[in-house]
């Protein structure tokens, strides 16, 4: 034989070889495996490496200066948990983080972390049992481990493939397999956020909550991302997760199935809104931090329509607007902060300093002052109190 | 989740590649000052739990994590500290159940600080405004341990040890016939000695052994006297 010929020779049976019948296996989707109750991976296998790992990483929440860790907020998700899986109350442990993103995310171990950013963007008890019933499902069909054992598979057949077809494409080939390769891996992973949207309704629907609910949170999604100019744009080829267009319609549909079977609804607004009012000021300073104020927009105007009677809603209005500081802004950041005043009551007392801020930017003096003055008068001990004064003093030094 | 999961492992992995130019099984000292003993009635030394990862390491080059090695080696290398410090006339306070939130953090915290040293103290990628000097540190919350377990220093200790399993076995000696090199399994380890007074770490080793492993008391006999073998006295 020539020399080439072996050498092909010898590749093939390095592809062939290299082929563990386990990466077929796995590529082809199980059916649902679904977590026994109670269930401990054996201590030699991959799976309890990936509990043990999540086991450090579940540490690392417990004594994060991120955790919330108020009794009643804690009480109330955990209570929502239980509705939803009685028989896994315990199993699944949750951790609430302040982080302003709209996440949550499940491990292989029970663990679960909610940030505070998604508490923000959702309205009402069955938006967040959903939510939970799709992070619940992620746990119960196992699908960290069998993403894992997809993904592992795979790059171990792209090992001996590259090594094998290098010497025919000068390494091209093993690229053009990884991009591949890397494709179908995302695609299993949209297809789990799937199967994981599917099950958590069921489990919501399960429970009594409303299952029209579950497709509004992916349109609030759909339009902040749509709002974000910054919003990456991505290839669809390779993103984790479906496009929440393509989540909203496919729950809407299953919600349609579902309509009418259940005489009456759960949403618990009220519920929902009791248990994360004391925190929605600071979620919402630390969304406006984010300084994604279109986006921001977008959220405070939805939740404008949703509660109508809130004053706070629209100082953070006023907010945004002072703070993009763009074109019409000023006009809209007094607008919004009057439209708070009219209401009255539950009037954050930030309100007049922004008001006043504005009015000294644009010239209007005697608001400035005005506000100004209804500010240090309302909040004499807040810790910006020697700012304010000399802001008034200089809306006072030339209107003697 | 899974996609931070597996940039974590494939961090690991970097950084087991990034260490892979070092030379094998050679210990890379930071000079720092060590004991001071001046001052102490009894030489006393609070060992924090080690910070061990054990894994295969697939034929993709991914490591995916062994529990059941890693626990039998957590308490296999705590035997050997033990024996080791007692050698010295060292008694040591093991420190196996840091559940204070504030002193898991410190364990943590060690972690990253350990690879910052190696990336800029020891590869020699330099920062920018930071001088060569050895003045890395844990902080002065450090001193949480020390008023915990009564101790003036603190030993930190990190290893990521990971075994060639057969499908990399198999994919290293078919490389090796078409003539490329494919790295196996390897051990990378760090340790740190705090001062408790200030949190400043005095002493620094990094290890890198590609022949000897955790799974077996010798190994982690071998891994304690190779990491600390230049503890100042």
């Amino acid at each position: 034989m020539k020399p080439r010929a072996v050498a092909a020779a010898c590749c093939l049976l390095l592809l062939t070889a290299g082929q563990d019948p386990a990466a077929a296996r796995y590529i082809a989707r199980p059916p649902p495996n679904l977590l026994p109750l109670g269930y401990q991976p054996p201590a030699n296998t991959d799976e309890a490496g990936l509990w043990y790992e999540a086991d450090q990483v579940e540490q690392k929440f417990r004594t994060s200066p991120a955790l919330v860790r108020d009794p009643a907020l804690n009480a109330y998700v955990k209570g929502v948990v239980c509705k939803l899986v009685p028989d896994r109350c315990d199993a699944v442990r949750i951790y609430i983080l302040d982080v302003p993103y709209f996440n949550a995310s499940m491990f292989p171990n029970g663990a679960m972390q909610v940030w505070t950013g998604l508490l923000t963007r959702i309205h009402s008890e069955a938006q967040l049992g959903f939510v939970l019933g799709h992070e619940i499902s992620h746990y119960t069909h196992r699908h960290t481990i069998n993403q894992w054992r997809l993904i592992r598979d795979t790059s171990g057949f792209l090992a001996f493939f590259t090594l094998a077809s290098a010497p025919f494409t000068m390494g091209l080939g093993g690229l053009a397999a990884s991009a591949i390769a890397l494709g179908g891996i995302q695609g299993y992973s949209r297809d789990e956020e799937r199967e994981a949207d599917a099950a958590g309704l069921e489990l919501a629907i399960k429970a009594g909550y409303d299952p029209n609910e579950a497709a509004s949170i992916w349109k609030a999604q759909g339009d902040e991302e749509k709002a974000d100019p910054l919003t990456d744009k991505d290839f669809a080829y390779f993103r984790t997760h479906p496009e929440s267009d393509e989540r909203m319609q496919t729950l809407s549909r299953a919600a349609a199935k579902a309509e009418g079977t259940e005489p009456i609804w759960i949403r618990n607004e009220e519920a929902f809104h009791a248990a994360t009012a004391p925190f929605r000021a600071s979620w919402l300073d630390a969304n406006l931090a984010l300084g994604k104020y279109e986006a921001s927009l977008c959220l405070l105007r939805r939740l404008a329509t949703e509660e109508p009677d809130s004053a706070q809603v629209r100082y953070y209005i006023g907010e945004v607007h002072r703070r993009r500081n763009g074109k019409g802004d000023a006009e809209n950041a007094v607008a919004a902060y009057r439209q708070a005043i009219e209401h009255g009551t539950g009037v954050p007392t930030a309100v007049w300093r922004g008001l006043g801020i504005v009015a000294m930017k644009t010239g209007d003096k005697a608001t400035a002052r005005d506000a100004f003055t209804h500010y240090l008068a309302a909040a004499p001990s807040a810790n910006d109190r020697a700012m304010v004064e000399l802001y008034l003093s200089r809306v006072q030094e030339q209107n003697p | 989740m899974l996609s931070k999961h597996v940039a974590c492992v494939f961090g690991i992995a970097f950084f087991a590649i990034a260490l892979a130019g070092c030379a094998v099984n050679q210990n890379v000292k930071a000079q720092g000052a060590g004991f001071d003993w001046s001052g102490t009635t009894e030489k006393r030394v609070a060992v924090i739990q080690p910070d061990i990862h054990l894994g295969e390491l697939t034929a993709g080059g991914l490591v995916e994590p062994r529990a059941d090695w890693t626990k039998a080696a957590q308490a296999d290398v705590a035997k050997q500290l033990e024996a080791y410090f007692a050698k010295r006339k060292t008694s040591v306070v093991l420190v196996n159940d840091l559940s204070d939130q504030r002193e898991v953090q410190l364990a943590k915290l060690h972690g990253p600080i350990g690879r910052a040293i190696i990336r800029h103290a020891i590869m020699g990628i330099k920062l920018p405004n930071k001088t060569q000097a050895m003045d890395w540190t844990l902080g002065p919350d450090a001193a949480l341990l020390r008023e915990h377990y009564k101790t003036d220093y603190a030993l930190f200790i990190y290893v990521n040890d990971t075994y060639t399993s057969a499908g990399r076995a198999f994919l290293m000696v078919s490389a090796a016939v078409l003539g490329v090199s494919v790295q196996g399994g390897q051990q990378i380890g760090f340790a740190s000695l705090v001062d408790l007074r200030t949190g400043n770490i005095t002493w620094f080793n990094v290890r890198h052994d590609g022949s000897s492993g955790l799974r077996d008391s010798n190994g982690c006999k071998h891994f304690v006297e190779g990491i600390l073998a230049d503890l100042p006295k």
